[in-house]
């Protein structure tokens, strides 16, 4: 689970928190399905964030709609030569951190391929036989 | 044209309708004046108002002013911040609450400022990162303000915004003849805001034109921009504002203290808005 601001709730996230009116009463229980009409009384009645389930911090997905966002964000730009250049710089960063992180995630995948043999030596068939049906190279 | 123009700004600054700020506030401005008030009477004065204070606490220990949950009592925050900041963060109390009835997501885009500023000043080795992190907090108290004074012409604005694509800068200079950094300047000397502070706030538009702290200004003005890009929060429109150049100049930045900002903003912004933003 994960605390978000509330502009960033999304009807559909589930509630890993009940969320209370400041006098203490509730506004919505935990395990509520989030709806446009709850996340206005939420904004009306000040609520600043609530804590939902799901991954924490998908960054990448972060960093992956900032990308995809440049353009829409610079467009009252297009004639300012130093703005562009700050555009492209902004572009190539991201996209250089994305690769990273990917560079990374693919390295823990191939850590966590290798783990099974190591931890399960006295029963290490059992974990050859369970790493292999995705990984496909480990054979 | 003008006389429209002036009218606006009487009506923005109608005393009877601005926001009040806290009563402990002038209690404080007047103990701060006395050459021989001590930290510990200022705090007492102050803590009278918990809500004030525990905000005040909130706020301050925050990762935005570099000690994170260590400040455990008012008379340490004003130890470590200065009386200055102290006095900044009362009056942004009344700032929270008018961005919060003003603008959806305004607050955010401004606690994002303010770490963004923080953070910028941290990087660039300025010995005052909580003078950055106010100005930053305080960059567009005065689009709150206007909101909310004239409503009507906060409409027109916002349907400029929408239907003609303009920045809400251009926006509410079509509509008023005046942007929110005017307004700023105003609010400012009304409610006595330390220079550092007033100059952030009225420049970041125009760093270059800051008289004594184009620093702040163009920190602001980055910060700003930054903030914009990572969609944290609303700041009145969906694009960034024009950097100038001359700011990064100021700052001392090239592309790889930039790339380094990016790194170490990009991380925090959400989760610290996240758990401090109200
Ligand atoms: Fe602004
Ligand atoms: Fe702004």
């Amino acid at each position: 689970m994960r605390r978000i601001p509330m502009t960033q709730a999304e009807p559909g996230m589930t509630l890993a928190e009940a969320v209370n009116y400041s006098t203490g009463m509730i506004l919505a229980g935990a395990g509520v399905v989030l709806t446009e009409t709850m996340i206005d009384r939420m904004l009306k009645a000040g609520i600043g964030s609530v804590v939902i389930e799901g991954e924490s911090g998908d960054s990448d997905g972060e960093l992956q709609a900032v990308l995809e966002s440049l353009p829409n964000l610079f467009r009252h730009h297009r004639s300012n030569a130093f703005m562009m250049t700050l555009h492209n710089m902004l572009r190539s960063y991201f996209r250089m951190k994305l690769a990273e992180s990917a560079a990374a995630a693919a390295a823990r995948k191939a850590a966590q391929e290798a783990a099974p043999d190591a931890e399960g030596q006295e029963n290490g068939t059992n974990g050859a036989a369970a790493s292999s049906p995705d990984s496909g190279e480990g054979a | 044209m003008t006389d429209l123009s002036t009218d606006f700004k009487g009506r923005i600054l109608a005393v009877e309708s601005l926001p009040a700020l806290p009563s402990t506030l002038y209690e404080v401005t007047r103990l701060m004046e006395q050459p021989d008030a001590s930290t510990e009477q200022i705090a007492k004065v102050i803590s009278y108002d918990q809500a004030l204070t525990s905000r005040v606490l909130r706020m301050v220990n925050s990762p935005i002013y570099g000690f994170p949950g260590r400040i455990s009592s008012l008379q340490h925050a004003i130890m470590l911040l200065g009386f200055n900041v102290i006095r900044s963060l009362i009056i942004s109390t009344v700032a929270f609450d008018a961005m919060n009835k003003s603008m959806r997501g305004l607050w955010e885009h401004s606690m994002g400022c303010s770490l963004c500023s923080a953070e910028i000043a941290r990087l660039i080795g300025k010995e005052n990162p909580e003078e950055f992190a106010v100005a930053g907090l305080l960059h567009d108290l005065g689009k709150a303000v206007f909101m909310l004074q004239l409503p009507d012409a906060g409409r027109e604005v916002s349907w400029l915004v929408e239907t003609k694509d303009l920045p809400f800068f251009d926006a509410e200079s079509a509509i008023l003849g005046f942007s929110h950094d005017r307004i700023n300047k105003w609010l400012g000397e009304h409610w006595n805001l330390p220079l550092i502070i007033r100059e952030g706030m009225i420049y970041h538009h125009d760093p270059m034109s800051a008289q004594f702290y184009p620093d702040v200004a163009a920190a602001v003005q980055l910060a700003d921009f930054l903030v914009r890009l990572f969609g944290c929060g609303y700041g009145g429109d969906e694009s960034v504002g024009a950097v100038d150049p001359r700011s990064l100049k100021v700052l001392g930045m090239n592309q790889k203290s930039l790339e380094k900002l990016l790194d170490s903003v990009g991380t925090q912004l959400f989760s610290v808005i996240a758990q401090y933003g109200n």
